[in-house]
């Protein structure tokens, strides 16, 4: 197997549907072959336990050393106080990409794909697919651009900003102006979301939304004119609120997953992990009890041949199966 | 090539909730067949969710839910805007797979209030004709709340609903719900154990004079043996439950209740993986089987006597709407144009967040249902004469079950700026377990601007057009959030939070934030053709020999989630089928 990027044609279920995907590798280590990519954007298995193998990676050297350094000032850390890139965060994201040809999550890829217009009226017409800037966070993710392609360009784009604003590649600057840079990203996603509605959502909004970056005029003081005209057509607060959400998945989510490592996630935010029961008196008064990934958890009704066998309550029953 | 297999009674469109309803209160006792067609794969408490306590692959990717790459939905806010496809799971989570979104619900398990049901006629009498909004299409259900007690009755014994009467035969009991219809009887298992957040919603509400309550659950509080037979062990509290199986079935599902005396007949058969893309009819309008694609891509035909879309609300809508035909030129149900009007949704929002420096409240335990409610907002249970809107909400504190990747993505929104960086880091370390919501879920009223029809631009994995959606809030709604918005405030400030943070306006609708799965109406019930699409039975009007199930059929959504009427509505519809309909195949139901 390859890695080669190559434009592919998706021959799915969509019928007439062509877009440009960047194809990941379909790993193959020691012949086990670990995840069946689909080429087609469809929903793949998670992979959960692959012990002892690895993926071959997505990110390039170069690629690689911009992600950690971004992924070290969105969540900071040390040795003694771990942040994303001593949780692992950066191989989560990496195997992520690595995985998945498209997306992890199920997703809706079919054209046709939205016109978004600054200013003037909007089109009116059933068969017009036209939106305006500043409705286009309402919709959610609409930009057809999928991860390969996000993190590949966007990441060259982002250096080429910093290159612009700041006189280097992001790597190479300061904290401050990493964060800066950093920050011009977050702000322009910001106002593509409705002003005050970017507060709102509780507490599982997904990200990734297809803003097309903040509007206001005027001379660059903020870096927006900048970011933009690097990033092209490239949405820059697409590419920072999914690599933010991509961070924050490898410092939280169960360490199978390859992030999370020693479950330094769990234990900054005193998450006890994934635990089988908890009694009423704990809802009340707290636990004390060590964290627990997702291995160390034992199966529920687990199969057991021996005479003390108990079987489960909740069995599969006849007259099901697949039509 | 296509096959044809032998006919059977009764064909269902999905296996989920009311699919297995009817199997189980129709089968058992006749000689009746049914099979239902279901799109998503098979799966059972055990062992399917015996090892799931996974959130990345169940909250964050969506294992449960409906496959987006295959099918979805578009939006647009109004007549004149673009409709685009919903591309990534937002606003709401229709799941698949036997069982269908009951497996992975939150189980809270409501009765609607008795003004519920004459809505139009309520608010008329009570304040006039003009309190009602010109553009608003709400309307009476051509059924009552005693209609249906003893279906709700039922239905909770059933599913062994957790929880505390408030009004037992017309005498409110203290501790329950004041505002509720008179209940026969009891829940028949005692309520849910107690959050420490919510009791401290408990005593702050208690002081301001309200009435908190625990939640009726559908989620056992412990043991239980239901009228089936069926025994199942009580919840333990693990944290894992919306968007996840039960694996100990504490959680009602169909896979817990319904399917197992359902399926002992030996006279009910589920086709797993299949899709269904058609329903036929013949030259008279009659239908007369459902079409589907199977596993392994070949196309049958299953003939019935009877054809009942029991689908999530969306397909439910779509499914019908698709059903053209010479006799049927604008779909099935749609023969006076009734067919997508009325679609209705929820107000889920959180208006009111605190920060309680130095408090753990170990929001990671429990689940949706360990917490108070108070009704003393929601419907018309408060004086509306002074007000600038109709409706209301149930105010409730933040729930259990936060999990760390999603709460950590938003969890600190509103309280700092920056959601990055070393302070960012810090301050959720610090207060994670400290951060808290009021959150509210209020009414959706129909309006003639807000429907279902097919969508002209996208069609899903078969070619067939995707169900478009056409939604947003009005001035009624902005004002019903901005009132109840500041009685959480009030409420917020009365249990001491360290700091606040609140939204005193409803944000313009989104498709990209998940908000609630409570999608409702378009295929609505009503008293007669000129109104609605079915009779109170979901038995369509021009084509009487197909039903239709779920929330679709209500004519707008109160303030409360719709699973406990979604199900006593379909065990009313199965004992008229099962007793009446077969007697005159083909006729109205009366």
């Amino acid at each position: 197997m390859t890695d080669a990027e190559s434009d592919h044609t998706i021959t799915g279920a969509h019928s007439g549907i062509t877009r440009r995907l960047f194809l990941g590798s379909v790993a193959s280590v020691g012949g086990l072959v670990l995840v069946g990519c689909t080429s087609d954007g469809m929903f793949a298995p998670d992979g959960t336990s692959t012990p002892g193998a690895e993926l071959r990676p997505f990110l390039t050297a170069a690629e690689r050393t911009i992600v950690t350094a971004i992924v070290a000032r969105l969540i900071p850390g040390t040795l003694g106080d771990p942040g994303g890139v001593e949780a692992g965060a950066v191989d989560y994201i990496d195997g992520k990409l690595a995985r998945f040809s498209a997306f992890a999550e199920p997703s809706f890829l079919a054209e046709p794909y939205v016109d978004v217009i600054e200013s003037g009226p909007v089109p009116i017409g059933d068969a017009v697919l036209t939106v305006s800037s500043d409705q286009l966070y309402r919709y959610g993710y609409q930009s057809g651009v999928l991860p390969h392609e996000l993190y590949r360009r966007g990441i060259e784009a982002f250096d080429g900003f910093t290159v612009a604003r700041f006189g280097a590649a992001f790597a190479e600057l300061g904290p401050e102006e990493q964060d800066r840079a950093l920050d011009v990203l977050d702000r322009l996603q910001q106002g593509s979301q409705g002003g005050e509605n970017s507060d709102q959502g509780g507490e599982n909004t997904p990200g990734g939304a297809g803003g097309s970056g903040g509007s206001g005029g005027g001379p660059d003081q903020e870096g927006f004119t900048e970011a933009r005209s690097a990033f092209g057509d490239l949405n820059p607060g697409e590419f920072f609120s999914t690599i933010r959400e991509d961070a924050i998945e490898g410092m939280f989510a169960d360490p199978s997953y390859g992030g999370n490592r020693n479950l330094v996630g769990w234990a900054l935010i005193g998450y006890p992990g994934y635990q089988r029961a908890w009694t009423p008196t704990e809802m009340l008064l707290g636990t004390r009890r060590k964290p627990q990934s997702l291995e160390n958890l034992p199966t529920m009704n687990p199969d057991r041949h021996d005479e003390h066998s108990i079987p489960a309550l909740e069995q599969p029953i006849d007259g099901v199966k697949d039509g | 090539m296509v096959i044809t297999h032998d006919p059977v009674d009764i064909v269902t469109i999905g296996a989920g909730m009311t699919a297995s309803i009817l199997a189980a209160r129709i089968l058992p006792g006749t000689g009746l067949s049914m099979v239902s067609i279901e799109q998503g794969g098979e799966r059972w408490t055990y062992p399917d969710f015996a090892h799931n306590h996974d959130s990345l692959k169940y909250e964050n990717r969506f294992e449960m839910m409906q496959d987006l790459s295959q099918v979805s939905w578009t939006w647009r806010p109004h007549e004149g805007a673009a409709a685009l496809p919903m591309r990534q799971y937002g606003s709401f989570n229709p799941g698949q797979g036997l069982g269908g979104s009951l497996v992975h619900w939150t189980a809270l398990t409501w009765r609607f209030h008795p003004s519920d049901f004459r809505y139009r006629s309520h608010y008329t009498e009570r304040y006039g004709a003009d309190k009602l909004p010109d553009e608003m299409t709400v309307q009476d259900w051509p059924i009552s709340y005693e209609d249906l007690e003893p279906y709700y009755d039922a239905l909770e014994y059933d599913m062994g609903v957790s929880g505390r009467a408030g009004n037992l035969g017309g005498t409110v009991v203290p501790g329950g719900n004041p505002f509720e219809g008179p209940r026969n009887r009891d829940y028949p298992n005692p309520p849910l154990a107690e959050s420490r957040f919510g009791r401290r919603f408990t005593e702050a509400t208690t002081a301001l004079g309200h009435h908190p309550f625990p939640t009726p659950a559908g989620i056992l509080s412990q043991g239980y043996t239901d009228p089936y037979g069926n025994v199942r062990a009580g919840c333990l509290y693990c944290g894992f439950c919306t968007r996840y199986g039960c694996e100990v079935g504490a959680k009602t599902s169909p896979l817990t209740t319904w399917l197992p005396p359902a399926l002992a007949t030996g006279r009910y058969e589920v086709r797993t993986r299949s899709h269904v893309i058609g329903i036929d009819t013949d030259s008279s309008g009659r239908a007369t089987a459902v079409r589907y694609i199977n596993s392994a891509m070949e196309e049958h035909v299953q003939p019935a006597e009877i054809i009942v879309s029991s689908s999530f609300m969306l397909e439910n809508v779509r499914n019908l709407l698709m059903a053209r035909s010479d006799a049927h030129p604008d779909g099935i149900g749609n023969d006076r144009g009734q067919l997508g009007r009325n679609y209705t949704y929820q107000m889920s929002q959180s208006p009111a967040k605190g920060l309680w420096e130095g408090e753990r409240f170990n929001f990671f335990m429990g689940n949706g249902c360990t917490v108070p409610q108070i009704f003393d907002y929601n419907a018309d249970n408060f004086d509306h004469s002074d007000v600038d809107f109709v409706g209301g909400a149930r105010i409730y504190p933040n729930a259990g079950q936060r999990e760390p990747i999603g709460s950590a993505q938003t969890l600190l929104d509103g309280l700092i700026d920056r959601q990055w960086g070393a302070d960012w880091k810090a301050q959720l370390g610090r207060h994670w377990d400290s951060i808290a919501t009021i959150g509210i879920e209020g009414e959706s009223p129909a309006y003639a601007g807000n429907f279902c029809d097919l969508d002209p631009n996208f069609t899903d994995a078969w070619g067939l057009p995707l169900l478009r959606i056409t939604f947003d809030w009005r001035d009624n709604e902005r004002n019903m959030y901005r009132f109840i918005a500041a009685r959480c405030e009030e409420i917020i400030d009365a249990m001491g939070p360290t700091r606040k943070t609140t939204s005193p306006e409803l944000p313009d609708y989104r498709y990209d934030q998940y908000q609630s799965t409570h999608t409702t109406g378009g295929a609505i019930m009503g008293s007669d053709p000129s109104n609605s699409v079915t009779n109170s039975y979901g038995q369509v009007w021009d084509t009487p020999n197909v039903f239709v199930t779920g929330a679709a059929l209500f004519p707008q959504n109160p303030g409360m989630n719709p699973s406990g009427t979604v199900g006593a509505l379909a065990y009313r519809t199965a004992d008229a089928i099962r007793d009446r309909y077969f007697g005159a195949p083909g006729e109205l139901l009366t």
